[in-house]
């Protein structure tokens, strides 16, 4: 059975941008050359390919959950979540999930979720709190979802990341279009007390 | 970390690194190599615990980075190597010199034959 080497490579190479960022960026390089001699020397001795991907990668996986749990152990577990792009950009997205699940909530009417949240017929204080709070979560994300390009590499550089930027700003036009659209309905409601408004 | 009487012991790991890098600068590879050569075959080291270890290594100083460049017998590609350090040699000695002394201890015990003596 015949494997790809460049495939393979790619695919650890992937396979490294998991490890937490301060250690990626240390040994990441060395990781890689060594998976490469590693394969050219299985490849000249005729051993094994698939035995030797196989038990690269779950040592690998292992080496990655184990760089983790030591992160979290040591107490630096957010400090890493929210320093790696990839990472910084899926909890800067995150934040955005209490108000997809309040307004899934209010706009369905599941119970008892609901009666909780709006136990009156009209917008009680608590939503109005629940509200504010689940909207400054927005810029909230956004800000810890464009976080890595704010901070400098080893090499005294910043890095522009796509998915992160993109994300931050949807973040960010969610905030502004729903604090403007339900600002509005809230003064004509609940201020102006205009009749059938909602 | 010390090397002190109060240091406790090495991991298999990092004492088969520190003990592949005691004669000299090597790479990724060239440690997973010399560690097999040093343990006859007995210990074989992946990529997630050699590069695990050396984290650890690197942090507490045991071990550098020395500069990049190409492996003669290799091919054409600029390698990192590692050294061991001043901290490193001595956490290596006081390791080795509490492997004698639990040789010795076993020895008083008839444990284990004084032909095979440190």
């Amino acid at each position: 059975m015949a494997y790809d080497q460049n495939t393979a490579r790619t695919i650890y190479k992937k396979l490294l941008t998991f490890y937490p960022r301060d250690f990626k960026e240390q040994l990441g390089e060395s990781m890689e050359q060594t998976f490469n001699d590693l394969w050219n020397e299985k490849r000249q001795t005729k051993q094994g390919l698939f035995g030797f991907i196989f038990w690269t990668f779950i040592e690998t996986i292992t080496g990655i959950i184990q760089e983790h749990i030591l992160l979290l152990t040591q107490g630096n577990f957010m400090k890493s979540l929210i320093s790696n792009p990839k990472s910084a950009a899926l909890a800067g997205f995150l934040f955005a999930l209490p108000f997809l699940v309040m307004n899934t909530i209010v706009g369905s009417r599941i119970e008892p979720f609901f009666s909780l949240i709006r136990p009156d017929t009209h917008t009680s204080p608590f939503e109005f709190v629940l509200l504010a709070v689940i909207l400054i979560l927005l810029p909230v994300g956004a800000f810890i979802a464009v976080r890595p390009m704010f901070r400098k590499r080893a090499n005294g550089e910043r890095k522009f990341y796509l998915l992160n930027t993109i994300i931050a700003l949807i973040l960010l036009a969610g905030f502004s279009a729903l604090s403007i659209g339900l600002g509005s309905d809230i003064y004509r409601c609940d201020v102006l007390q205009i009749p059938n408004c909602d | 970390m010390t090397a002190t009487n109060s240091t406790p012991p090495l991991t298999p790991a990092v004492f088969h690194i520190l003990l592949a890098l005691s004669n000299g600068e090597r790479h990724g590879y060239g440690i997973m190599k010399q560690v097999e050569t040093d343990s006859q075959g007995k210990v074989t080291m992946g990529a997630g615990t050699l590069y695990g270890s050396l984290k650890r290594m690197l942090d507490s100083g045991l071990v550098k980075e020395s500069d990049k460049r190409i492996d003669p017998e290799m091919d054409d590609e600029r390698r990192i190597y590692y050294q061991i350090t001043g901290v490193g040699a001595k956490t290596l000695a006081a390791e080795l010199e509490r492997y004698k002394r639990i040789v010795t201890l076993a020895q008083d015990r008839k444990l284990y034959p004084k032909t095979y003596g440190i």
